[in-house]
């Protein structure tokens, strides 16, 4: 019986190889396509798809001239960022010239702060709290892995990280594509589940950098403190869950945490003001 | 003369900085039954109990707490089970941040001597961005590295601390948030 069989598909083997022989280039094609929905971006992928991501969001709001407020945020940021594990990424913070309140994350290590943002708030603390929530988004790569589940962005080995000349279509192509998907998420926003980590993480990325712990959940009250009809929070509110929710998650996490024995906090007010000062 | 000083007294009035107002106290409501204390610590004595919704005053801050009025006493509790009445005017004061400017509406936004335009990063201007890669290059000149930023957290005498990760809600996985998934 078993004989039969072995016979039978050796024969079938045999047919098939007579017929034609199996297009190898095509195979691998096809198996590549379905492969790359799920395969992980290398960092030279992330850090492309994060630039295209970023060039659509500076493509929305130009950044503002202060350059020493752009140097202010970049110098907080690379601290709250270097008390992560990816300290190697070539972190980026920019200040947008706008005056609506938000803050953004691109994969690969960029993150914007709106003007509005900025002036709402009071302390280096507060400011280390939000790019903390930011920062949290690159490093559990939150854009890069909503962009490839929900927008489809295949990421195949070698296109992303194209970075020829202006006028190559295949390039073109590409940014379009991840201009279209990051335009949906950032309007969107990203998984409720997403944002309450990047607040938990980003107050204790705060405090590992030697800030005053609660800046982040004072910027929170003040924003639930917001009309909600204000249109200097419309977006944020559209792509955000709740103020309020956000601040009940937090005081959950936060009992029995332990963060009020903490030695030396820093606020930062002083310097906060002086070196936006630009801004006002 | 007696009218002029009034007067005078009205502009000097209008003309008081509005950090004057943040000092004022504040409307606010405690979310969950908690526990006021005689100072800013979860071992210091408590003075009374306030149940859910209760309505307080606050009028001070000192880290993670929040000093306020009660009707039952006056006491220190933790900052993050209070929650602000909804602002309903510009000079809103306050210790949490105030969103000073929240009320005026976009047009009104001023910087300095320039009311800037009307235009913010809406829905709208996202879906009409035309991508800009100039912009992303420009970041270049402003970027700094590990150790002009540990200089920097020196001048203000930041010093790394070790924390532990705050823990998820029950049923959720519980991420190493450090992970980075093997990025550099």
């Amino acid at each position: 019986m078993i004989r039969a069989f072995i016979l039978m598909l050796a024969a079938c083997f045999a047919a098939t190889a007579a017929h034609a022989a199996p297009d190898f280039d095509k195979l691998k094609g096809s198996l590549g396509s379905l492969r790359d929905l799920n395969r992980k971006a290398d960092p030279a992928e992330e850090r492309a798809i994060g630039q295209d991501a970023a060039a659509t969001l500076l493509g929305a709001s130009p950044l503002h001239p202060d350059a020493r407020a752009q140097r202010y945020v970049n110098l907080v940021g690379r601290w709250v960022a270097d008390q992560t594990k990816r300290t190697g990424l070539p972190w980026r913070f920019a200040v947008l010239d706008d005056p609506d309140i938000n803050a953004y994350a691109a994969p690969g290590g960029y993150v914007f702060v709106t003007k509005g943002l900025l002036l709402e708030l009071e302390s280096e603390a507060e400011l280390a709290g939000v790019l903390g929530h930011e920062i949290t988004h690159v490093v559990r790569k939150h854009h890069l892995k909503a962009l490839q589940k929900d927008q489809r962005i295949e990421f195949i080995k070698g296109k992303a990280v194209d970075r020829l000349a202006d006028d190559d279509a295949e390039r073109r192509a590409r940014l379009e594509k991840i201009a279209q998907g990051a335009k949906t998420l950032y309007a969107k926003g990203l998984d409720k589940r997403d944002e309450f980590e990047a607040d938990r993480m980003g107050l204790v990325l705060a405090a590992r950098a030697g800030y005053e712990p609660y800046g982040l959940v004072a910027v929170l009250q003040a924003l639930d403190a917001a009309s909600p009809g204000s249109r200097r929070v419309e977006l944020l509110f559209k792509s955000h869950p709740a103020p309020a929710e956000r601040l009940a998650a937090l005081d959950a996490a936060l009992s029995g945490a332990g963060l009020d024995g903490l030695p030396n906090r820093r606020e930062g007010r002083e310097r906060f003001a002086a070196e936006l000062a630009g801004l006002r | 003369m007696n009218i002029m000083r009034h007067l005078l007294i009205i502009v000097g009035l209008a003309l008081v900085p509005p950090l004057e107002a943040a000092e004022a106290p504040r409307e606010a409501r405690i979310t969950r039954a908690t526990t006021v204390h005689q100072s800013p610590a979860s071992d210091a004595v408590v003075v009374t109990k306030l149940v859910a919704q209760e309505r307080v005053t606050v009028s001070e801050r000192s880290g993670g707490w929040y000093r306020i009025v009660a009707a039952g006493g006056t006491g220190w509790v933790r900052l993050s089970g209070v929650r602000f009445a909804t602002t309903s005017s510009e000079s809103r004061g306050g210790l949490a941040a105030p969103l000073r400017l929240l009320q005026s509406g976009r047009a009104a936004v001023t910087t300095g001597t320039v009311t800037t335009g009307v235009r913010g990063l809406t829905e709208q201007e996202l879906a009409a961005s035309t991508p800009d890669p100039a912009a992303v290059a420009a970041l270049e000149a402003h970027a700094v590295d590990a150790t002009a930023a540990r200089a920097f957290a020196n001048e203000l005498e930041l010093r790394p601390t070790q924390v532990k990760a705050l823990k998820p809600p029950a049923g959720e996985p519980k991420s190493d948030e450090d992970d980075g998934e093997g990025g550099p």
